[in-house]
């Protein structure tokens, strides 16, 4: 049990305590036994709080009695001067230093009446402002000292092992290496990096090291990644150990290719440059300091989109994001719906640009089209398939088993969110096809008055709950039945 | 188990003697009271019988009896102590504790009569043997008659058996010990059992004697268990001479000497022993034969104890020939110990040393007695096979940073244990088992060489799971046991399996990038819907990290795994955070740790559960805090609902606070939103909340309500409030004022007052008088120090209580600066009266009769 009472320390601090407050009434007096007696009193507060360790109620009392310390001094100080002593007054300036020492100690000197009290010392000039102090003091209470923490014992000094006292092997360094340069093609790396696929650029690596650990023959720089193709594509640096005494600069170049296209896959490239010596026996800690992370994307949404819209491309990129917020997707769904996703985010885009579609489009029609502009893109292709069966119906299409039902809104100009009415179908083709992820898409080819279509808006990411569990639909809107722009100033 | 019904029916035989000693007891006296040590077994709960330690208290004595396993000893000392002169009885009627009493005292005054009758006759003998020296003194010269100056003063019953003096004396003038003296001595020596009989023997051996009275007096020496090297070495001089009968009689004590007293004669503390083969090693050279012969004759018998003497020869000869000759049969004993010896316990000195004996087998020829041991368990019992599991395990002992001795033995038994164990996975208590549950690295070597027997026989697992969990459909709905029993098999299966893998990855690890590749690759192949062998891999791929290049190579797969469909790998993988070594975390990617939050917003309790489990266990470098403290949030406001409330909040708030909030923040709203959550909680979860939180939560607003909300419920007292004492003592004195009330009611909750209860009022004042209110304390002290019985028994609680009231009182006087009057008067009175009766009590000692000797 760690919390016990402990009687005899209670009843001895408890003891000097009454002795002290009791002696406290005359010691200014001219009589000078209860000045004797409050000596003595202070004395044996002191043994029994010696013995005590750290608290807050043992801190209250070393304050108290640190108080009742110095004012023995003071009202030694009257006793010296009503005895018309020689230099009475060095007992008011030890007092004086006491005091303000006493402020500085750290354990007590927080408790709120021992810096009035020291306040009170500080601006004594005579010795008839002495009986405010002993007013002071006479009112000061005290907790009962009941459960006093005494020091444990048992570790006496052989049993710490003393490792860093006297111990001839010398104290072991911290070193450093700090990142100073991550160069691209002799641009300074960004937050957001654009490589082109298949090309390879130069990367510059610059490095300080403070101190070079003991026994430590080289240096290795390597790219950790989360995907086990990506091992390979940025270069490794070792650096032998340099000569001479640190701090060291170490650059190293090497090639960078991203060898696969970034789709719009849920796996970023991220790449950290870890640092590592061979051997660290004989240093006390590696830190690493500086901007190690280098953020790729392996395609530039302006100047190579993958929809072949800039704005579409930054768009798709925020639902990529946002999946992966999704706990248990699996990844390689997560990159097919990006790929189904970039065929619509292209259709969507060319219908708003080109009217592509006119007022009242049939679903059929609009099927047929969809398919021929989805299956025209190379990444989809032959992996686009029309009405398998799934859950008792037929789906639209599937692209690798992520279910795409298309349909037709000829009526009104609707949002997204509009179309919940959809989403009971699409997740009941993406639970039989045994996805978490369905993709709705529909063509709203209603009359148009007003512009519409703002991609942001029309491509929406919602969780629909189904049943215990949850699907994620995707809905792209294409925009349709929209009249030539000069119509709208007639 | 081997005992348990043994211990069931000692159990059974207790509980119905206190049962008919409390009837007794309370026929004996109005005034006793029966005493019991807190807490109730099993067996008690089930049969009803009163069982544990139990004494006597009565309130016109302050001395109780000590708690016995039966009351009877416990009745019997306090009767000793307090009943016997006693004038304050008050019988109730018959029969009473005299029934047991009165026999004891009975047998008492016999054994007394009987010890004092043997005193007579010793001084009688003693008597006679000094009138024997008397008429010899005056036949002898006066060098002669200095030995038996020196057996008068040894002729004495406080003289220690190993007296110096009279070897010492052969030793410097063994021109003393003539003809006449040794014949005197002879007779004492040989046959008698003298206060001086082994002096004397000791200092013979240095006399001038005939060989054949020297070996008679070493044998006697050693047959006594003297210590004396120079007899040990008269008899190996002689050992040819010795008869059969002579010659078993030594090596059995040389058998002593070599092994040490067996590990039963270790209760009651460590001593240390001298051990030396020595003796019996040279003696065997000398009459192998004969003592083969006795090895043979003894193991034949059926007599546990003649076997034990046949085992420990072959221990302490230490000669192969012998393990050799008799492995079958010490194998054959042991497991089938259970039909031939079933007398013997768990601790018995044979099994002990057959499978000591059976171990050395084992170690000296590993693959003969692998095949014996192979050959005896097909149609063996469950003990045999234990005993087995036992022998092969025996030689797999691993010592703390000592390097694990690696050969033929040791690596037939992994495999042997590794199949064993996998036969039967659903035991989890099975030896074979327990001996995989504790991976140690400096078995290294053993797991790299049977990496893919460890990866083979977890993949056969995957499948028993699958069985065991298939056969619920033939179960009849709602049979909880049924349920319960396979829930256990489960989770025996899927330990072992988590075990043996992590035992591959040991071997992995210890292959370098090599095996960490080869464990990769078995996780890769693994068919996506055996999720349970992938959980399972999965979850000690952290272990497998020593650097950046392991890192490199396993971050893909768990990564992927942090992602993964499957619920149950999701989890495993999370949990693996718990073992990432603290240097590797700085080169983890920002994406991993992004992973890793989502993994907090699982809307399957097992994946965040994980999450925050090893969270709690490794925690999140600090610039990434920022991804979990949302997540975490959220979990504390769902599990805080209503009909959510239990552990998992706790641990929720315990990551929270110590992950996401500086100490400044937690003396805030957020604080105190907390505490107000933790006051919802009951039971278990408010334990825990006082138990994990209170370091922490120190100066967090409103947890002192807590702490006082704990300290009273009943799960927190039936485990330790210890605690909740500690977060009320060391809360700041403000948070306590704000609980004045509260710390109050918990005081006046304690009603009726009890000794036991004591520390908690003194908690209750010491919180009050920190928070300024001495008038509170005061007088909630005074109330209570009313309610103590005016009985001797309580004056000292009295005394304390009396004390901590005065002393609030005039605390309370100093502040608000009233005359103290005759209050430090009173606490001096009550002080020394304190100490008075601490003197007296300090006279009063508890102990059992059996501590005293009679007299």
């Amino acid at each position: 049990m760690k919390n016990e009472p402990n009687f005899e320390t209670f009843h001895q601090a408890f003891s000097s305590r009454i002795e002290v407050n009791a002696a406290l009434d005359g010691a200014l007096d001219a009589s000078v036994q209860d000045f004797e007696r409050l000596k003595k009193a202070c004395l044996e507060l002191e043994t029994t709080i010696s013995i005590v360790d750290k608290g807050d109620v043992e801190d209250q009392y070393r304050a108290y009695h640190a108080a009742i310390t110095i004012f023995a001094i003071l009202a030694e100080w009257k006793h010296a001067i009503r005895n018309a002593e020689q230099d009475a007054q060095r007992f008011l300036n030890s007092a004086k230093l006491k005091a303000s020492e006493a402020e500085k100690s750290s354990a007590f000197s927080a408790d709120e009446r021992l810096t009035i009290f020291l306040d009170q010392v500080a601006g004594v000039k005579s010795a008839n402002e002495l009986d405010v102090i002993q007013d002071h003091l006479k009112q000061w209470s005290l907790p009962l000292l009941l459960f006093a923490n005494l020091p444990l014992k048992g570790f006496g000094d052989g049993r710490i092992p003393a490792w860093n006292r006297n111990s001839e092997e010398p104290e072991k360094l911290k070193t450093t290496v700090a990142f100073l340069k991550f160069d691209i093609d002799g641009e300074p790396a960004q937050q957001w990096n654009y490589l082109k696929p298949g090309t390879s650029y130069d990367l510059t690596i610059e490095v300080r090291v403070s101190h070079w650990p003991k026994g430590a023959s080289s240096l290795s720089l390597k790219p950790v990644t989360v995907d086990i193709r990506e091992k390979d594509w940025l270069p490794s640096f070792s650096f032998e150990k340099p000569e001479g005494d640190g701090p060291f600069i170490l650059t190293g170049t090497g090639r960078a290719v991203l060898e696969i296209a970034h789709s719009f896959g849920s796996r970023p490239y991220e790449f950290l440059y870890a640092a590592e010596f061979d051997d660290t026996t004989h240093c006390r800690d590696v830190a690493i300091v500086g901007h190690r992370r280098l953020l790729l994307e392996g395609s530039d949404v302006n100047a190579n989109p993958l929809t072949g819209f800039s704005n579409v491309d930054r768009h798709l990129f925020s639902i990529r994001d946002k999946f992966r917020t999704f706990p248990g997707l699996h990844s390689d769904d997560v990159a097919n719906t990006m790929i189904l996703l970039s065929g619509l985010g292209n259709i969507a885009a060319q219908a708003l640009r080109d009217g592509l579609f006119e007022v009242g489009t049939s679903e059929s029609i609009y099927q047929k089209e969809a398919t021929k502009m989805l299956r025209n893109r190379s990444d989809i292709g032959e992996d686009l398939q029309g009405h398998p069966a799934a859950a008792g119906g037929i789906t639209d299409l599937t692209f690798r088993g992520i279910p795409l039902e298309l349909k037709v809104e000829n009526k009104k100009a609707l949002f997204p969110k509009d179309f919940k009415k959809y989403f009971n179908q699409t997740a009941a083709y993406a639970i039989g096809l045994g996805k978490r992820l369905g993709v709705l898409s529909v063509l709203e080819a209603s009359p148009k008055n007003e512009p519409i279509g703002i991609v942001e808006d029309d491509i929406e990411v919602f969780m629909h709950s189904s049943g215990q569990s949850q699907v994620i639909i995707v809905v792209a809107i294409i925009r349709g039945g929209f009249p030539k722009p000069s119509t709208y100033s007639r | 188990m081997d005992d348990f019904e043994a211990d069931y029916k000692k159990a059974i035989e207790a509980g119905q003697r206190n049962l008919r000693a409390t009837k007794l007891l309370s026929n004996w006296c109005f005034h006793a009271e029966l005493a019991r040590s807190p807490g109730r077994g099993m067996i008690e709960a089930e049969t009803g019988l009163p069982i544990g330690h139990m004494g006597v208290q009565c309130k016109f004595s302050k001395k109780n009896s000590m708690m016995c396993w039966l009351l009877e000893d416990g009745a019997y000392d306090f009767y000793q102590s307090n009943c016997k002169d006693c004038k304050e009885r008050v019988p109730v009627g018959v029969p009473n504790i005299m029934d047991f009493v009165a026999p004891r005292e009975k047998a008492a005054a016999q054994r007394k009569k009987a010890r004092e009758e043997q005193e007579r006759n010793r001084k009688q003998r003693q008597t006679d043997r000094q009138k024997e020296r008397a008429v010899l003194r005056s036949q002898l010269s006066l060098e002669e008659t200095f030995v038996l100056d020196l057996l008068d003063e040894l002729d004495q019953e406080d003289i220690a058996t190993d007296d110096p003096r009279l070897e010492q004396l052969a030793n410097l003038a063994p021109e003393a010990f003539t003809r006449k003296v040794v014949d005197h001595l002879l007779p004492a020596v040989l046959h008698e059992h003298f206060p001086y009989s082994m002096s004397a023997a000791k200092a013979l051996l240095n006399a001038s004697l005939q060989p054949e009275e020297k070996l008679a007096v070493a044998l006697r020496l050693v047959c006594n268990y003297v210590k004396s090297p120079d007899a040990i070495e008269v008899i190996l001089s002689d050992a040819e001479k010795l008869s059969y009968s002579e010659l078993i009689n030594v090596v059995h004590r040389f058998v002593s000497i070599a092994l040490g007293p067996s590990p039963r004669a270790h209760i009651g503390g460590v001593r240390t022993v001298k051990i030396d083969a020595g003796p019996i090693r040279s003696i065997f050279q000398k009459r192998r034969t004969d003592i083969s012969a006795e090895v043979d004759i003894l193991l034949r018998d059926a007599n546990a104890e003649k076997v034990c003497a046949a085992i420990k020869i072959i221990l302490a000869t230490n000669c192969e020939a012998l393990f050799s000759t008799h492995t079958r049969s010490i194998i054959a004993k042991l497991i089938r110990r259970r039909s031939l010896f079933p007398e013997e316990r768990r601790d018995s000195e044979l099994l002990h040393y057959l499978r000591e004996a059976a171990s050395k087998c084992f170690e000296h020829y590993p693959e003969e007695t692998d095949a014996v041991i192979q050959s005896f368990l097909a149609g063996c019992d469950d003990t045999g096979r234990k005993e087995a599991h036992r022998i092969y395990q025996s030689v797999l002992k691993h010592e703390y940073r000592k390097k694990a001795n690696i050969g033929s033995p040791q690596k037939i038994a992994f495999r042997r244990l590794l199949w064993a164990a996998v036969e039967k996975p659903e035991n989890g208590i099975d030896d074979a088992g327990q001996f995989f549950r504790h991976s140690w690295d400096g078995f290294a070597e053993l797991a790299v060489e049977h990496f893919e027997d460890l990866v083979g026989a977890a993949a056969t697992l995957s499948e028993k799971y699958e069985q065991v969990g298939a056969e619920s459909t033939l179960e009849v709905v709602g049979d909880v046991f049924s349920e319960m029993d396979k829930n256990n098999k489960l989770s025996a299966i899927n330990s072992l399996q988590e075990s043996l893998i992590e035992w591959a990855a040991i071997g992995a690890k210890s292959n370098g990038i090599k095996g960490i590749e080869e464990f990769l690759d078995f996780y890769r192949q693994l068919p996506k819907n055996q999720t349970q062998m992938r959980g399972n891999m999965i979850t000690h791929v952290s272990k497998l990290l020593t650097g950046v290049d392991s890192l490199a190579l396993v971050l893909p797969d768990w990564y992927g795994a942090l992602m993964d469909e499957s619920t149950l790998v999701r989890a495993r993988a999370v949990r693996a955070w718990e073992d990432v070594p603290y240097d590797l975390v700085k080169n983890f990617p920002g994406l991993f740790f992004e992973a890793y939050s989502v993994l907090l917003t699982d809307p399957y309790v097992i994946v965040h559960r994980s999450a925050v489990r090893a969270l709690r266990r490794r925690s999140f470098p600090e610039e990434k805090r920022s991804l979990i403290k949302q997540p975490l949030w959220n979990l504390i406001v769902y599990y805080s609902q209503e009909s959510k409330r239990e552990d998992f909040v706790v641990d929720c708030i315990d990551t929270f606070t110590y992950l996401c909030l500086s100490l400044e923040e937690r003396k805030e709203k957020v604080g105190q939103l907390l505490s107000n959550i933790l006051l919802t909680l009951e039971g278990s979860a408010l334990y825990r909340a006082v138990d994990q939180l209170h370091y922490g939560f120190k100066e967090v607003p409103d947890f002192v309500k807590v702490a006082l909300k704990s300290i009273q419920d009943e799960y927190t007292r039936s485990i330790s409030a210890d605690d909740c004492m500690s977060a009320i003592l060391n809360a700041p004195p403000d948070e306590l004022l704000n609980c004045a009330d509260d710390i109050r009611k918990a005081f006046l909750a304690l009603k009726p007052f009890r000794p036991e209860n004591f520390i908690e009022a003194l908690l209750y004042a010491a919180a009050l008088t920190k928070a300024g209110k001495y008038k509170y304390a005061s007088a909630l002290f005074k109330e209570l120090k009313a309610s103590i019985p005016i009985e001797d028994r309580f004056k000292q609680w009295q005394l304390e209580v009396a004390m901590v009231e005065v002393a609030a009182e005039i605390e309370h006087k100093i502040e608000n600066r009233e005359l103290l009057d005759e209050l430090p008067e009173k606490w001096r009175s009550l002080q020394s009266d304190l100490e008075r009766e601490n003197e007296e009590r300090a006279k009063l000692r508890n102990f059992p009769p059996s501590f005293f000797f009679e007299d």
